[in-house]
Parts: C-alpha cells; sequence; structure tokens
C-alpha cells in the first residue's frame, strides 16, 4: 500500500475532526485535564508524603546505652558487632560529654532538672538507624541481647511501626485513586469520541464500501484521540505546576513549624517524571479511547436496508 | 465475473433469503441459486419486497457469507477470503446506493478524492482522475460545490465517479434511481449504460421497471429467495408479458 499520502491525508482529517466538533473536543479536554490534575496532585502528595516518612525514619533512632567503665577495646568490639548485625543504616558512638550536652541542650529552660549530674554520670553510647523500619522491632530485640556490656536499649518503635503502616495504606490509597481517574479519563475519551463519531458514520461507510484498510480507517480517530489527550495532559500539567508551587508558599511556615526544616518538594525536580508521564497517561487514555468506540462502527454492516421499498 | 454455485442463505433466525428454485417438471431439484454474469455484462435484478435482493447484495459485498455453496468474483472466492483480502476484494467494485451516501460537508472533488486517497493513493494520481471523473459524469462545473447544493439526480452521478474511482471492474447499484425524478432517472441509467460499454461490469438492483423495459439488457427477476426468471428481454411487450 502506498500509505504515506493517504496517511498525511487521514492524519490532517484527524486534526480537523478536533476543530469541527470543537465544543466537544474542549468539554473532553477540560474532563480530562481535572482529571489528570488529581492525578498529578495526588502523585506530587504521595512523593511528598514519601520523603517525609524517610526524614521521620531518619530521626527513628535506637539508643543504645552502655555500662560505665568499659575498655576502649570492648567499646570498639560492641561498635563493630553493631554495624554487621544487617538492618543498621547507621551507628554513631555517643561518648558521656556529648551525651551529656545534648541533655543540656534539650532541658535549656530548666537546667535546675540537671543540677547535680555530673558528666561521668551519663552513659555513653550508640545512635543507631535502622535500615527497614518494618524490621525494627527484631533489630531492638538483637541489640538487647547483643552483649553484657549493654546496659540499656531504648527505641520508638511504636512510632516506627505506625508509620510504615500508614505509608502502605497511602501508597495503595494512591494507586487506587490514580488507577481510577485514568479508567475516568479512558471513558470520557471514548464518549466523546463517539459523539463525534456518530456524525461521521457515513464517511466510515464510505471509507470500507470503498476499499480501506481497518487501520486506515481508525487512524483519523487515534489522531483526534491522541492529540486531545496529550492536549489535556500538557493543561493539567500546566495548572498542578501552579497550584503546588502555590500551595508550597502557603504551607512554609505551618511544615517549618510542625516538621522542622521540612519542605516541598520543589517541582522542577519532578517535572522529569512528570512531564513524560503525563503524556504518555493522556496519549494512553486519548488513542484507547478513540479506539474502544471505534470498534463498534468498524463492525457495523456497510450494506443497509434503505426503507423505501414497498411496492 | 460473477458465479453463484448452489448459494443458500439462511439468517440465525431461520428465514431462508435465498435458495435453489422450486421443483421444476423434468428438471433435477436444484440446491441452491446458481448464476453467472459474465464480464462487461449489463445486468437488472429485479423483484418484489422480500425477495431477497438485498441479501444478493450482501452476499456480493462479502457482509453475509452463504450458509452453503459458493461464490466467485473476480479472481476472489468469497468463501476463502481473509480478513487482510477485504478490503482489497472491496476496491475491486464500485458501490452505488439509493442514498448517495456523500459527506456533507465535502465538496464534489473532496468526495470523490477521499475514495482515492483513503486507499493510499498519491495526489496527482487523485488529481488527474477525478478531473477524468468529473468529465465522464459531466459535472466538472461542480467540483466545488456541496452535496446540498446538488440535485438528486447530480448527486448520484458524484456517487458514481466516485464509485469508479479505484477503477473497479465491477459497479453494483442498489436501487440508484430509488431518490430521483424520471427524467434524470433516464439520465443516470444511460450513463450506467456508457460506463458498461466502455468496458465496466453492471450490477443493478431496481424497482424501476418500466425503466427497465426500455433497454434490452439481462434481467434477473428473485422471488421468494430463487430466480425464477434470467434472460434479455429484447421487446418491451414480450417483457411485460413476463411480468404479468
Ligand atoms: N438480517 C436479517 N435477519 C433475518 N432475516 C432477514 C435479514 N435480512 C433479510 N431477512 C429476510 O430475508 C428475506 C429476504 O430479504 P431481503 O434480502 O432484504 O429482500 P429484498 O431486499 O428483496 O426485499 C426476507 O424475508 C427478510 O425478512
Ligand atoms: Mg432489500
Amino acid at each position: 500500500m502506498q500509505s504515506s499520502s493517504g496517511r498525511a491525508f487521514l492524519t490532517r482529517m484527524g486534526l480537523r475532526n478536533i476543530q469541527t466538533n470543537r465544543t466537544m473536543s474542549l468539554a473532553s479536554v477540560l474532563v480530562l485535564v481535572s482529571c489528570l490534575m488529581l492525578i498529578g496532585l495526588v502523585f506530587l502528595a504521595a512523593t511528598n508524603l514519601n520523603s517525609m516518612f524517610a526524614e521521620f525514619s531518619s530521626r527513628n533512632v535506637i539508643m543504645v546505652y552502655l555500662r560505665q567503665g568499659l575498655e576502649d577495646q570492648q567499646v570498639e568490639s560492641i561498635e563493630n558487632r553493631i554495624k554487621t548485625m544487617g538492618n543498621v543504616k547507621r551507628c554513631t558512638y555517643i561518648t558521656s560529654q556529648a551525651a551529656y550536652d545534648r541533655a543540656t541542650a534539650k532541658n535549656e529552660g530548666d537546667l535546675a532538672l540537671l543540677e547535680g549530674v555530673d558528666v561521668a554520670f551519663m552513659p555513653a553510647g550508640f545512635e543507631v538507624s535502622p535500615e527497614r523500619l518494618e524490621d525494627f522491632d527484631a533489630t531492638v530485640e538483637q541489640l538487647k541481647a547483643l552483649d553484657s556490656g549493654i546496659q540499656s536499649v531504648r527505641s520508638f518503635q511504636g512510632v516506627a511501626a505506625q508509620l510504615s503502616a500508614v505509608q502502605n495504606a497511602l501508597t495503595v490509597l494512591g494507586v487506587a485513586v490514580i488507577t481510577v481517574l485514568l479508567l475516568v479519563s479512558v471513558f470520557i475519551i471514548s464518549s466523546t469520541v463517539q459523539a463525534t463519531m456518530f456524525s461521521r458514520q457515513q464517511e466510515i461507510k464510505v471509507m470500507k464500501s470503498v476499499g480501506a484498510a481497518p487501520a486506515f480507517i481508525r487512524w483519523p480517530f487515534l489522531v483526534e484521540g491522541i492529540v486531545l489527550g496529550v492536549m489535556g495532559a500538557l493543561a493539567a500539567l500546566g495548572v498542578v505546576c501552579v497550584v503546588y508551587v502555590g500551595m508550597s508558599r502557603a504551607l512554609e511556615p505551618f511544615f517549618n513549624r510542625l516538621l522542622s526544616g521540612f519542605r516541598l518538594l520543589p517541582v522542577v525536580k519532578q517535572l522529569p517524571t512528570l512531564l513524560p508521564s503525563f503524556v504518555a497517561v493522556g496519549a494512553i487514555a486519548g488513542g484507547g479511547g478513540s479506539m474502544l468506540s471505534i470498534t463498534r462502527y468498524l463492525k457495523e454492516n456497510i450494506y443497509e436496508e434503505a426503507e423505501l421499498e414497498d411496492e | 465475473m460473477i458465479t453463484f454455485r448452489d448459494v443458500t442463505k439462511e439468517y440465525p433466525n431461520g428465514t431462508v433469503a435465498l435458495c435453489g428454485r422450486a421443483p421444476q417438471p423434468g428438471m433435477p431439484q436444484e440446491k441452491g441459486m446458481n448464476l453467472h454474469i459474465a464480464s462487461r455484462e449489463f445486468v437488472f435484478v429485479v423483484g418484489a419486497s422480500g425477495a431477497g435482493k438485498s441479501t444478493f447484495l450482501k452476499l456480493l459485498l462479502h457482509e453475509e457469507v452463504p450458509t452453503s455453496g459458493s461464490i466467485c468474483v473476480g479472481q476472489f472466492e468469497l468463501n476463502n477470503l481473509t480478513r487482510k483480502q477485504i478490503p482489497m476484494y472491496r476496491r475491486q467494485l464500485g458501490m452505488v446506493f439509493q442514498d448517495f451516501r456523500l459527506i456533507a460537508n465535502m465538496n464534489v472533488y473532496d468526495n470523490i478524492a477521499f475514495a482515492m486517497r483513503v486507499v493510499g493513493a498519491r495526489d496527482k494520481v487523485i488529481r488527474e482522475r477525478v478531473v477524468y471523473l468529473l468529465q465522464l459524469v459531466g459535472l466538472s462545473h461542480k467540483v466545488h460545490s456541496k452535496p446540498s447544493e446538488l440535485s438528486g439526480g447530480e448527486q448520484q452521478r458524484v456517487a458514481i465517479a466516485r464509485a469508479l474511482a479505484n477503477n473497479p471492474d465491477l459497479i453494483i447499484a442498489d436501487e440508484p434511481t430509488g431518490n430521483i425524478d424520471p427524467r434524470m432517472s433516464q439520465e443516470l441509467l444511460d450513463l450506467f449504460v456508457r460506463l458498461n460499454e466502455a468496458g465496466t461490469t453492471v450490477v443493478m438492483v431496481t424497482h424501476a421497471h418500466d425503466l427497465v423495459r426500455q433497454y434490452n439488457k439481462r434481467i434477473i427477476i428473485l422471488e421468494n429467495g430463487s430466480v425464477v426468471a434470467d434472460g434479455v428481454f429484447r421487446r418491451p411487450e414480450e417483457t411485460r408479458r413476463q411480468y404479468a
């Protein structure tokens, strides 16, 4: 088949159809924009929550306190054993002095509390950051049993476990929301193309009856769907960026107070992920939607009874 | 060009739309419809409503397949057509419908060019052919008109030009004069005859019996799904007697 000029014509036909059915095209782009906008915001929220959790879990340390008067050699051997234990991301030695300094810093307003407490009285120890929050409890137990030189182990395991549960629930929720919205997008594009297709049954019938290949018949509709989808995607991405930047500004003081130093991730950093995924989602929703609706029309017969036959 | 061998068609609801002729004295019972239309022939197919004319056309278009028997059109054995071959097969047919089926928002030129574009013809080829076809059907002066600006007869001539666009060997016309006044109908039939004389096989389903009688062409009469008469009726009186 000498297809190049035919394809070019059919591509123009698809593009022209978008203009011809301007109202329907605009409507479908708008609905698609709102779907994709929600998808984008859910995605950004998820990314931020993830980074927030990462931040939280890094603050989720296990304190290992050592008995008084251990030899340097003994301390070193304990440190090595902790480091090789598995599920240990970081292990830092905290001297008595450092522990004392921290305590005084924390209780600045209330120094009376520490009156009479000697530097030498503060136990030295290790600050251990676990690799995975799921195995937090096991790691704590393991540390408790590790060495007789360990006096006590303190942790905030409840928070850790809850955090990872919340994170999992949010991931599932995010995936579910995105899936539903995707299906809605496909459906919407499909019904738009379907609506415009009704007025083009004649074209489809003519194409079939003169022997156009099904791929050729689909082409203009595919072009139309994909162009609508990508236009919707780009518009949605624009809206998402504007909304997101606005939100980061508005939320900055709130985060400063609540989670010292935490900020929403800059949207520019997300663009390399967001732009291609949006374009892909738009194209798939658009192309898929239009293919869904044309399949029915392709099956319809060319020859249909003209009801004028009575003698 | 066209050969039907023992063709029957029974629709899923049990209606038998095509079948063999009722038993004739001294003739073996037919298993189905048998007929042969030679290349370059001009054939009218007539019959009352429900006689099976549409079914006959649907089988020719390969929109329906026979329940039994086989149909051969040109070099195509329709029972063995693969899905890929169906478009190729249809390019060899030109279809003309009672309701013209022109695309309303395209002008005359584009309506004809459309049929060539969607099968991938080159622009230069398309331009030359459309100009030629418009001359052939006598509508060169209407090249930029929209279908709504044309009379019924003119619209049907555009449809005929479109049917010819991909240079088919066979034209199948379904009641082409059904929506057209008698004087224009005559002109249209003359056009079909000229096309036929130029070498295209024409099969035309029609109700316009009085028109048919004016041409000395082969007529196939269908009744209850089978061929009850088939022949060239040379003189109008004879034809009339056949129908009575
Ligand atoms: N799709 C169909 N399903 C069931 N019966 C049909 C169908 N099409 C036609 N028929 C029946 O087949 C017979 C022949 O119909 P048709 O070929 O349309 O005749 P005509 O075009 O000469 O009026 C009629 O009895 C009609 O009711
Ligand atoms: Mg009919």
